[in-house]
């Protein structure tokens, strides 16, 4: 099927990959946006608090990795330290999520007389040239989402180990140190799950 | 793919191995209704974990990638010392916590809630302490020389003195310029903007839509504190008391971090560049490395984490790991600046930190062990007291910092001593960075001599800078087996610059322990495992050539000049930033 990324299958050149991030090189950005920005956006969609700050936190991953970068640290696996840094960054909001600040001051520019310094700010994306098929997906994507975070947090834990992380049940199981065979259960519930909730909101909408 | 709606089909539980055959063998037809759903529902999962990103969004992050990769290394880093500190990138709306020290680039906001506090260091020096319920966005000083907004709340500045260009502050009411000072500057949200001027001179200048007035610049000295109000400013002296008094927030918090903690890390902070320390190699007791997340389980997948030098003959590629078992002892004498102006010797101290665990990227646990201290009153031989513990009795105690999932859990120990997250993280980070900027990370021969310059800021400290040069040779081989080891051997000068002051209470008398202008001579070798890439330090001698302070310091930012054995000359800067 080859839709799991596999940890073993490590794409060619991770370090001709951080060698051209290092050097500023657009098509290397590319391709680090290609290997990881879904898994990291559905990530913290399914882990976050905020499910809504999910792309913001994505960034902040990308950024947190071109800083160790540019740095000179040694990077041995590019995966597996991109979704280091965003379990930490996810693990650090949970902690802290009851004490976070609100943000609204922040937008209000005092300095309405001159242009902003630093970068050009990037603006959200606008919906696609195609609006209704972008909603059935977005829809489709939420209501996962909705089902996956409503799942306890072990089972949750697996099914993103498995789909997003794309680890097979052994290195699931040694992980997380469990039996293999409670993966494959736990996956099974989890999908038992996943099946009933998105059936009920399935009939919800229908009944809608 | 067949992707039947999983929606129409009932649960049904299914068996782990036929499962796990569905998921091993996807081509696999499903053999009922349920394997049939339990695929549909697999292949949703997987298709929703990997539609692309939409082209709005992959546009976004390249521009941010690249920003981040074609601007100047961001010259500027947010240290919480206290509490929870928030970040907020330029184009962004989220909040994003900061548990360690972060670089940041112009246009990010960051946001200290009560209760919290953290500190802007700046490549030349300076320093911003913000109070909690500050709000300040970083500004880009090269191209008009604004450093920060405040937008609300109080901060602290110590401004390093400024050769070119300016350092500036923009408020809600106007603009604080300033060459070379530290002051105090509220701007509250329907307060009037305080400006206490410490030392040094600023400028305020109002904005010129406030109240209709023209900008007329006001220049504040050192002592005079300005009140500016709708467009009316007011200013007048202060004695010195007063002046202390409303300054005393930031120099409780200035010197080391803030918090109960401070104290320690100080001294520990002062104790580990000073070149009176030695790394040793802690075989007992050291713990293999521990992979806690999937992502460490894949990196470490070879076995126990190792970042073994690469030896091809007679050539060695040395790497710098800060790895489990690895460990430092500092040992350091420090001397104190008593009332009457006079230094005299104020303590001397061991102590040793080991990373006990460590993943890249991923948690670590540092065990931070007093050995033994010889604290010495200023007329006499007794025991220190110290407001926030009593340092000899932590004597054979250890603190462990223990840092899981990027979070570090400072260690306390009740009554007496506590080491926070960042303070952990900054000793772990020194140590690697030390060494790394000693060993070349190229092949080398037996016989081949460098150099390697080593300067930076002391981040705790207003104006610190320390500077080292170390001539290094690859001194050749020794052992055999599993314990040969290649021997590096080096001579060493070096120096601080700047105050470091910490304050403390003695007997009902408030000291300032004072340690600037150090120098030292340093010899001494590093030995390397190649079999296991374990680094040892160890001292051989030490000398220092000023009697009146003895110790140093390292930062969190580094200037590297090395002149490598193959002739060429590398020079970085690098700021310490754990992973």
């Amino acid at each position: 099927m080859g839709m799991v990324p596999q940890v073993s299958e490590q794409l060619p050149n991770d370090e001709a990959l951080v060698s051209g991030l290092r050097d500023g090189r657009t098509a290397a950005a590319d391709e680090l946006i290609d290997r990881f920005a879904t898994p990291l956006v559905r990530y913290f969609r399914v882990h976050l608090p905020d499910p809504e700050s999910a792309e913001d936190m994505a960034q902040e991953v990308f950024l947190r990795l071109m800083s160790m970068i540019r740095r000179g640290s040694a990077v041995k696996s590019l995966y597996s330290l991109v979704f280091t840094i965003a379990r930490n960054l996810a693990s650090d909001i949970r902690k802290m999520h009851s004490r976070a600040p609100r943000v609204e001051s922040l937008d209000e520019e005092f300095e309405s007389d001159d242009a902003p310094p630093g970068p050009v700010m990037v603006r959200l994306a606008a919906p696609g040239p195609n609006p209704r098929e972008n909603a059935a997906a977005t829809q489709r994507n939420s209501r996962i989402e909705e089902a996956l975070r409503a799942l306890p947090a072990d089972i949750r834990e697996i099914v993103v180990l498995r789909h997003i992380d794309g680890l097979d049940g052994k290195t699931i199981a040694a992980t997380l140190g469990i039996a293999e065979g409670t993966v494959w259960s736990r996956l099974g519930r989890g999908l038992a799950e996943l099946r009933k909730s998105l059936s009920s909101a399935d009939s919800g909408l229908s009944q809608g | 793919m067949t992707n039947p709606n999983p929606m129409n089909n009932p649960v049904e539980p299914i068996e782990p191995a036929v499962l796990k055959a569905l998921y091993d063998n996807p081509a696999q037809p499903p053999a009922n209704d349920a394997t049939q759903s339990a695929a549909g529902l697999r292949d949703n999962l997987n298709a929703w974990a990997n539609e692309p990103a939409s082209a709005d969004l992959r546009g976004r992050f390249r521009k941010a990638i690249l920003l981040e990769s074609e601007s100047a290394p961001a010259e500027t880093s947010v240290v919480p010392v206290g509490g929870t500190t928030w970040l907020r990138r330029a184009g962004t709306r989220s909040l994003a916590p900061v548990t360690s020290i972060l670089p940041v680039q112009a246009g990010s906001s960051v946001v200290v809630p009560a209760g919290s506090r953290a500190q802007i260091h700046y490549a030349d020096g300076s320093l911003l302490l913000l109070d909690g319920g500050t709000e300040l966005r970083v500004g880009a000083r090269a191209a008009d020389g604004e450093a920060a907004r405040l937008r609300n709340g109080r901060l602290f500045a110590w401004i390093a003195p400024q050769s070119s260009g300016r350092f500036a502050i923009r408020t809600p009411q106007g603009q604080v310029a300033v060459l070379g000072t530290e002051f105090d500057l509220a701007s509250i949200a329907g307060r009037p903007l305080d400006l206490l001027v410490a030392g040094g001179r600023v400028r305020f200048t109002p904005r010129t839509a406030t109240a209709g007035i023209a900008p007329t610049p006001t220049e504040v000295g050192a002592g005079q504190w300005l009140s500016f109000n709708n467009g009316h400013k007011n200013v007048r002296q202060l004695n010195s008391r007063e002046l202390g008094r409303r300054t005393a927030w930031a120099r409780e918090s200035g010197t080391g971090g803030g918090g109960k903690g401070g104290w320690i890390a100080v001294i520990l902070a002062l104790l580990i560049a000073a070149g009176a320390y030695h790394l040793y190699d802690s075989q007992s007791g050291s713990s293999p490395a521990k992979s806690t997340t999937p992502a460490a389980a894949a990196q470490s997948s070879g076995g126990a984490l190792a970042y073994p030098a690469k030896v091809e003959g007679d050539t060695v590629t040395f790497q710098h790991p800060t790895q489990a078992g690895t460990a430092i002892r500092y040992r350091g004498d420090a001397t104190q600046q008593g009332p009457d102006g006079k230094f005299v010797p104020e303590s001397k101290v061991t102590m040793e930190v080991r990373v006990a665990e460590a993943t890249p990227g991923g948690s670590s646990k540092i065990e931070v062990k007093l050995v033994n201290g010889d604290e010495l009153e200023p007329n006499g031989n007794a025991k220190r007291r110290d407001p926030r513990g009593h340092l000899s009795s932590l004597i054979g105690t250890t603190v462990m910092v223990t840092s899981a999932n990027g979070v570090v859990q400072g260690a306390e120990i009740p009554g007496k001593a506590t080491i926070n997250g960042s303070e952990a993280i900054f000793l772990a980070d020194v140590l690697r960075y030390n060494l790394a900027a000693l060993i070349p990370n190229i092949p080398v021969k037996p016989g081949q001599e460098w150099d390697a310059n080593l300067s930076g800021i002391i981040p705790q400290h207003p104006g610190g800078k320390y500077n080292y040069q170390t001539h290094l040779k690859f001194d050749g081989f020794e052992g055999d087996g599993a314990n040969r080891k290649a021997r590096i051997v080096y001579t060493s000068t070096g120096n601080v610059e700047g105050l470091v002051m910490l304050r403390e209470s003695r007997g009902g008398r408030e000291f300032q322990v004072r340690m600037d202008q150090r120098k030292f001579n340093e010899t001494g070798r590093i030995l390397v495992n190649l079999a296991t890439g374990r680094i040892e330090l160890r001292e051989l001698t030490e000398t220092t050539t000023n009697e009146l302070s003895r110790s140093t310091m390292n930062g969190t930012q580094v200037l590297q000049s090395t002149k490598l054995p193959n002739g060429d000359t590398r020079t970085r800067t690098v700021k310490i930033v754990p992973e």
